[in-house]
């Protein structure tokens, strides 16, 4: 196992997993003190009767002192203020957040605010702002991706001064996070598979970046074994709750995974096509991910040769010779997004050209390319890629992940950086 | 396939490795300390007061040391201690060292973050219910991993239990993770291999998969070599301690050590442990060595008679590459096998000293079935602790 | 009370010293660089006006701060500006700083180590990482300027001589 000359763990959260574990949310709150909750959610999760199901489980010793719905797709500064305002008057005292990042992102800023007792969120952006805990917040995941309920960061848009803050602190991290199978059950096949993609990317990132180290390794994983034994498996039958608890767990444990490790371009590239055109976090993450390691190769074959274990298993792994493993994992990869794409007719795309909103039209047309990658150059986990890239780098790879061809790595030969690649 | 429900938790913050005690101070600072109190006996502080302070220059910090925990330390130590931390103002404490030590700085915390009779109210499981002051760990080679779990104990009469006393940062430093007596750093290995392969072959709970694993493999990788070069002849500049390899081999079992005490305040305890502690009342051997020599066959018991599918122990025991190029159906045998080699081989370089089998640990066999009575539980009962307890005195393997 | 004592670890006033004269000579060369260099150039010319980042160490550790003026000039603003910079680079402590700047830790490999923290603009930050990078070639010889950064980039060989050259005595002398 590889152990980094100095590294760092930390995931203060207790994470609660099973088939009907929402249940046991109001002992947990009444272990923190917690009398009274507000429940934090969007219009989808409500719709999708999933609120139901959480108010259901909650007893009568917790009072539910308010449920609110009002949270947009990014959140925003404006309904942040308002639901503080709403959990101070309705005498709340603690959060559960039932959703994906976005309202988990929203109920993050609500407990600063009701914690710190402030009106001002400005204050406590960047490192270090924020100096003990904040009052108790139960995360719910209601997709099984973005690991957000293990992150310890928030983005919270503030529209009038035309910014984005970013907070991150270890006292962000919720003190609970519920994965209960009820919660996924009814996700579209197209969503679990792009959330499921998305969580295997954090792994697969996190086991091959710069800041990895043996806990990430391991959560890495598991939780890519967990995706490739279950996914297909719950595309096909949807209300298998073994394999969504399954994904659930894969996606908390990559979050945790990932939030020690950081990840790298596949992220960087990924956030910038969000950026500016707007595709599905998903669906970037699992068209990308076969690119960044490729990319990275010369760097990192040798972890990302030891990913095939999980992949593949462990027949696969010991029939094929060691040089050839990070090839072979690569494709495996990009076989299992085929597959998805097979069994969603077309909805999980496998490169940038087939991403079509809901009229039809391509969402990343070639010519926004150059502006993808200048504004890839801005996001911040291009620092913990393992290879340097500039503009040139980004556009070609995003070429590549644009016509869905493999990258063809003799590219890059005479920056003399991949000369090594034999070394292997 | 995944258990109905399963939980995990670990509230410590781990740094471990090259200038780690550099970090504390903003660590620190990230959690509101700024006047720490270091906690820890004659021996840890007169070789590593000066590694310490030279990780605080520069950071403004006053820094208190009390150095004055023996073995026998009680609760006139935690008086006399909360005494000094709140005459001198200090906001958070730091443990440096094994065992006693970090029980009083656990017990000082919760003098010190409430009432002064809170002690007696506040013994027993999950009494705590709020965080306490900030509180690191920094650990030495025979830490054993308790000191990262949520117990501490005060006498056999008063003992505390809470996630609230686990530490927020625990700091493994090269630096502080020097030699140890072979039999010291055999007997915490074994605990966190023990505590670790119990947890890993229980259930599959992929939230603390990691830490076993981790625990796992780092011991049955490394505890031979470390244990092997504490019997060489010291090289000249030895002391400069710049053995990379070395050094990072100690880490390595360190970091097993802490892993097993998050793991331990998750799980409830495995019968290889109980039986470890019962059987070290009786003779004269540690407990980490005692659960050493029974886990083989209660694992063995686990698998061959409770036909639990332990294939999988072999992932952590021997690598990914060899779990892999070994076909299914040897794995766990193959697993067992390495362990045992293990011992026998310490059995050697040690010149006997640590015991392969309840035999070479010289206890009477006539005391078996007094420790079977004693740890019997519903899921093992006194015959087959019994059972167990005599394949390990024996050396015998249990077969299907 | 024989047993317990008061330590006050004090400061390192030699490597304080050091790392205040190496902050102050990167610093002079990265305002030299962005006249020489086309590619500091362009990174500076794209950030705002009036945009400023510090590099420096925790608990009041060396700092340097650099800006642009109202008129787009790069200016080494020395160490103890005024300014609350827009990007603020902080290396925890000044040990790691040591480190750093004795080259045995890399950058990017101080950051996969947590040993440093970025506060502002995260894509400003990216700007300034990637000017340090190129300033970094500049004064460093090749062996050690490889361990530095994560690709050492080709350059002609103007740049390797005349451009080094500039900088370095533009750094010396300060205009």
């Amino acid at each position: 196992m590889h152990l980094p000359e100095y590294y760092e763990f930390c995931c203060t959260v207790k994470t609660v997993a099973g088939h009907d574990v929402l249940e046991s949310i109001p002992e947990l709150l009444s272990k923190m003190n917690s009398k009274k909750t507000m429940i934090i959610t969007d219009k989808g999760v409500e719709l999708a009767g999933l609120v139901k199901i959480v108010t259901d489980a909650i007893s009568e010793n917790i009072e539910i002192g308010a449920i609110e719905s009002d949270v947009p797709p990014d959140s925003d500064v404006r309904v942040v203020n308002n639901l503080s305002k709403i959990y101070v008057k309705n005498g709340c005292d603690s959060i559960i957040a039932v959703g994906g990042g976005s309202v988990l992102d929203t109920a993050k800023g609500v407990n600063i605010i009701v914690s710190e007792n402030s009106d001002d969120l400005m204050k406590f952006t960047g490192a270090g702002a924020l100096k003990r805990k904040l009052r108790p917040l139960v995360a719910v995941p209601t997709t099984s991706g973005t690991g957000s309920e293990v992150t310890s960061v928030a983005v919270i848009a503030d529209p009038e001064r035309n910014k984005k803050m970013a907070f991150s602190s270890l006292y962000l991290l919720p003190d609970i996070a519920v994965l209960d199978s009820r919660m996924t059950l009814t996700l579209p096949d197209f969503l679990t598979s792009q959330t499921a993609m998305d969580a295997l990317t954090h792994a697969a990132e996190a086991y091959t970046c710069l800041s990895k180290n043996p806990v990430s390794d391991i959560h890495a994983i598991n939780a890519i074994k967990l995706i490739t034994e279950n996914l297909l498996n719950v595309i096909k039958n949807p209300t298998d709750k073994e394999g969504r608890l399954a994904l659930a767990t894969a996606a908390n444990i990559a979050g945790m995974s990932f939030s020690n490790s950081m990840v790298g371009m596949v992220h960087t590239l990924g956030h910038s096509i969000g950026a500016v055109c707007h595709v599905p976090h998903g669906t970037c993450m699992s068209i990308l991910l076969p690119y960044g390691l490729e990319y990275n190769m010369h760097k990192t074959g040798e972890y990302t040769g030891e990913l095939l274990y999980p992949l593949a298993g462990d027949k696969v792994y010991s029939k094929t010779p060691k040089s050839k493993r990070p090839e072979k994992a690569i494709e495996y990869i990009r076989d299992l997004n085929q597959k998805l794409c097979d069994a969603t007719d077309g909805r999980h795309p496998v490169c940038l050209k087939d991403v079509l909103d809901r009229d039809g039209n391509m969402m990343v047309p070639e010519d926004k390319l150059p502006e993808i990658a200048k504004t890839a150059l801005g996001d911040g986990s291009i620092f913990y890629n393992p290879e340097e890239l500039d503009f040139d780098d980004i556009l070609k790879v995003l070429k590549f992940a644009w016509s869905g061809e493999k990258l063809d790595r003799s590219l890059w030969i005479h920056k003399n950086s991949f000369k090594n690649q034999e070394s292997l | 396939m995944l258990p109905e429900s399963f939980n995990f938790m670990c509230p410590s913050k781990t740094g471990s490795g090259f200038r780690a005690l550099d970090q504390l101070p903003s660590d620190l600072v990230a959690i509101n300390a700024s006047h720490p109190l270091i906690i820890t006996d004659k021996y840890c502080s007169g070789k590593y007061t000066k590694t310490i302070e030279n990780a605080f220059k520069c950071s403004e910090m006053t820094l208190g040391i009390y150095n004055g925990i023996k073995s026998n330390s009680g609760i006139e130590t935690v008086s006399e201690l909360a005494k000094i931390y709140n005459n001198n103002g200090f906001d958070s404490i730091i443990a440096l060292g094994h065992g006693r030590i970090a029980d009083i700085a656990k017990i000082l915390n919760i003098v010190v973050s409430g009432k002064p009779d809170d002690l007696k109210e506040l013994a027993g499981v999950d009494k705590i219910t709020s965080p306490l002051k900030p509180f690191v760990y920094i650990p030495v080679l025979n830490s054993d991993g308790r000191e990262a779990t949520g117990d501490a104990y005060l006498d056999d009469e008063i003992s505390f239990s809470s996630n609230f006393l686990m530490p927020n940062i625990v700091c493994i430093d090269p630096r502080i993770i020097t030699e140890e007596s072979p039999y010291k750093v055999i007997n915490s290995a074994f605990r966190a291999l023990t505590i670790a392969s119990e947890s890993y072959t229980e259930g599959d709970n992929p939230l603390s998969g990691a830490y076993e694993h981790i625990a796992i493999e780092f011991v049955m990788t490394n505890l031979k070599n470390v244990v092997e070069n504490s019997y060489k002849e010291k090289k000249r500049f030895s002391k400069l301690n710049l053995d990379t390899t070395e050094s990072k081999e100690r880490i390595c079992l360190v970091n097993a050590s802490i892993m097993s005490g998050y793991i331990y305040s998750n799980k409830p305890q495995g019968i290889s442990e109980k039986l470890g502690y019962a059987i070290s009342k009786k003779c004269r051997v540690e407990p980490g060595i005692a659960m050493g020599i029974v886990l083989p066959y209660s694992l063995e018991y686990k698998a061959n008679r409770k036909n639990y599918d332990l294939e999988k122990f072999m992932l952590p025991i021997a690598g990914l590459d060899i779990y892999c190029s070994t076909p299914a159906g040897q794995r766990f045998d193959s697993a067992i096998g390495q362990i045992r080699y293990l011992q026998n081989e310490f059995y050697s370089i040690t010149s006997t000293e640590v015991p392969r089998t309840l035999e070479d640990a010289g206890l009477d066999e006539s005391m078996l079935s007094e420790i079977a009575k004693e740890v019997a539980c519903d899921d093992y009962h006194e015959a087959t602790c019994f059972f167990i307890l005599e394949h390990a005195f024996y050396g015998k393997p249990v077969l299907p | 009370m024989g047993n317990f004592a008061t330590l006050q670890p004090g400061g390192r006033p030699l490597v304080r010293f050091y790392l205040a004269f190496m902050l102050w000579f990167v610093g002079r060369a990265i305002q030299a660089a962005a006249l020489v260099d086309p590619n500091v150039r362009k990174e500076f010319n794209d950030l705002p006006d009036d945009f400023s980042f510090s590099l420096g160490a925790a608990f009041n550790g060396p700092q340097m701060a650099i800006g642009k003026d109202s008129n787009g000039k790069v200016k080494y603003l020395g160490k103890n500006s005024n300014i609350v910079p827009q990007v603020k680079i902080t290396i925890k402590s000044m040990e790691a700083l040591f480190l750093l700047f004795t080259f045995r830790e890399s950058t990017p490999v101080a950051n996969s180590r947590e040993r440093m923290t970025v506060e502002g603009n995260l894509s400003h930050a990216c700007a300034c990482v990637r000017i340090l990078d190129i300033v970094q070639v500049y004064l460093l010889p090749k062996p050690i300027a490889k361990l530095a950064i994560k690709r050492y980039p080709k350059w002609s060989l103007k740049k390797h001589t005349i451009n080094r050259l500039l900088i370095n005595l533009r750094a010396i002398i300060g205009f």
